[in-house]
């Protein structure tokens, strides 16, 4: 059999390797090789099977078009605008991408994981998923929503900004929603309990900075600092999530 | 990925796994008790006992896939004891609780492993780790379309990729067919040349491979 060369090491290998700035570098190279193969398997495997995808545009293009009949000859205010789009955001979200995990689990795939790869790529490539799946749903979903609601869209910078941080913030909270309820087994009831605290002030805040930014009345800098917001919020999720997740990723 | 030199032999030349008083409970119930024990490189143990008894609890816990309750398990290199993390390095595990992704074909997985475990992404190496397992006529396929068999090869081809000096099978011959029990055979004798080995099942040939069992009885002891 033809033997692999080694090419980096794994996170796993941290303590054995001596502590030198090059080494360090290795072992930091490993980490980012390891959450890639994540990310690269899983694009694959939904590429293949479409599973998530399909529930979040089937979810979005639905909900959109009841919007649209409901909508009739009328036009939406933006505060009411702005909480309907992330109300089905949040719904598509929850609905596609609170699986990715639990997947791993139901399979019999995540103790493969646990042995080749540390639980913070594990977690970086699953959170990379989650933002891309959810960026091509925004992408079909805003500008649908903003032509059936025949929202003003003042500048279209703004919106895509506070959009971008919404994703963020939503993708960051789906995926460490479904880190801490893939092993439980009333997982239904969990999500909900578990993913109220956590999504509604981001909710909120999206919903306040997407009125903000397709108001004509907001001020000039008012979707600035949603923005801001929102993406410290998801930074924020990230960060409790690389703390956490390993310790429930290891818990039997 | 763009290969690099191998850095030399990758794996200590000694590998030791030792077991004290080791057990393991789900909800108030013992299903391992009291396991003691010491294996060292070049060896290759059988664990056996009734269905119940504890076999594949023990063999994730020697994974670090499960924490014993009682007891512990240390595993040390070259004299130097390995921490939780770093043991996994160190360890491929076959078992029929092992997942595939039904979606990848066989060369991914392969690839998907490799890039895991910081293994150039060499085609030539993935189709040889397909060669030694039999499944190098059909490299393209997708596991979905895989029969059972050929789910357990892949199995041994993931496990296996980074030369582990510990390697965990767990009823190894489930599914295979005749050259299939040929191919576990080479495996095991890889491994004894390469550390440790520990085969857990109950079949007679699969406990053919150990050059000593440990018993467990159906209270887990």
């Amino acid at each position: 059999m033809t033997s692999w060369p080694s090419l980096t090491r794994c996170c796993g290998s941290v303590r054995t390797v001596p502590e030198s700035p090059a080494d360090r570098a290795l072992v930091s190279v490993g980490w980012m090789d390891q959450a890639l193969a994540v990310y690269r398997k899983d694009l694959r495997v939904e590429l293949r099977e479409r599973t998530a995808l399909a529930s979040l545009v089937l979810f979005v293009l639905t909900s959109l078009v009841v919007v649209g009949f409901a909508l009739t000859g009328g036009v939406m205010e933006p505060g009411v605008a702005a909480s309907l789009l992330w109300v089905v955001m949040f719904f598509a979200t929850f609905a596609g991408l609170g699986h990715t995990f639990v997947a791993e689990e139901e399979t019999g795939t995540a103790a493969g994981l646990r042995l080749s790869a540390c639980p913070e790529a594990i977690l970086a490539g699953k959170l990379m998923m989650n933002l891309t799946l959810l960026a091509v749903v925004a992408v079909v979903a805003v500008p649908l929503f903003v032509a059936i609601a025949k929202l003003p869209v003042p500048a279209v910078g703004r919106l895509i900004a506070v959009v971008a941080g919404g994703v963020c913030g939503l993708a960051s909270a789906a995926t460490v929603i479904g880190a801490l309820v893939a092993k439980a087994r009333a997982r239904g009831v969990l999500f909900g309990a578990i993913g109220f605290p956590i999504v509604l002030p981001l909710l909120m805040m999206t919903a306040v900075a997407t009125r903000h930014a397709i108001s004509p009345l907001a001020g000039d800098w008012m979707w600035l600092r949603d923005a801001g917001g929102l993406f410290s919020y998801a930074t924020m999720l990230v960060a409790a999530s690389v703390l956490v997740f390993p310790i429930i990723w290891e818990s039997n | 990925m763009d290969p690099l030199p191998a850095p030399g032999p990758p794996y200590p030349s000694d590998v030791v796994v030792e077991l004290t008083g080791v057990g393991k409970r789900f909800d108030r119930k013992w299903v391992v008790k009291d396991i003691t024990g010491r294996l060292t490189s070049g060896s290759v143990l059988g664990i056996a006992g009734p269905n119940g008894s504890g076999k594949s609890t023990l063999v994730k816990m020697i994974a670090t896939l499960l924490h014993p309750d009682r007891g512990s398990i240390s595993i040390s290199a070259d004299g130097r004891p390995l921490d939780w993390h770093e043991r996994r390095r160190y360890i491929g595990w076959v078992s029929p609780d092992t997942g595939l992704y039904r979606a990848l074909t066989g060369a991914e997985h392969v690839r998907f492993f490799a890039r895991l475990h910081g293994l150039a992404d060499n085609p030539e190496a993935v189709l040889s780790a397909l060669d030694g397992v039999g499944l190098h006529a059909r490299p393209g396929l997708i596991v979905g379309a895989y029969s059972s068999g050929m789910a357990q090869r892949l199995r041994y081809a993931c496990a296996t990729l980074h030369q582990p000096p510990i390697l965990l099978l767990d009823e190894p011959h489930m599914a295979l067919d005749a050259e299939g029990l040929r191919m576990v055979r080479r495996v095991v004798e890889q491994q004894r040349r390469r550390g440790v080995c520990i085969v857990a099942g109950n079949r007679d040939d699969e406990l053919a491979l150990a050059d000593s069992v440990l018993r467990i009885g159906s209270d887990g002891a």
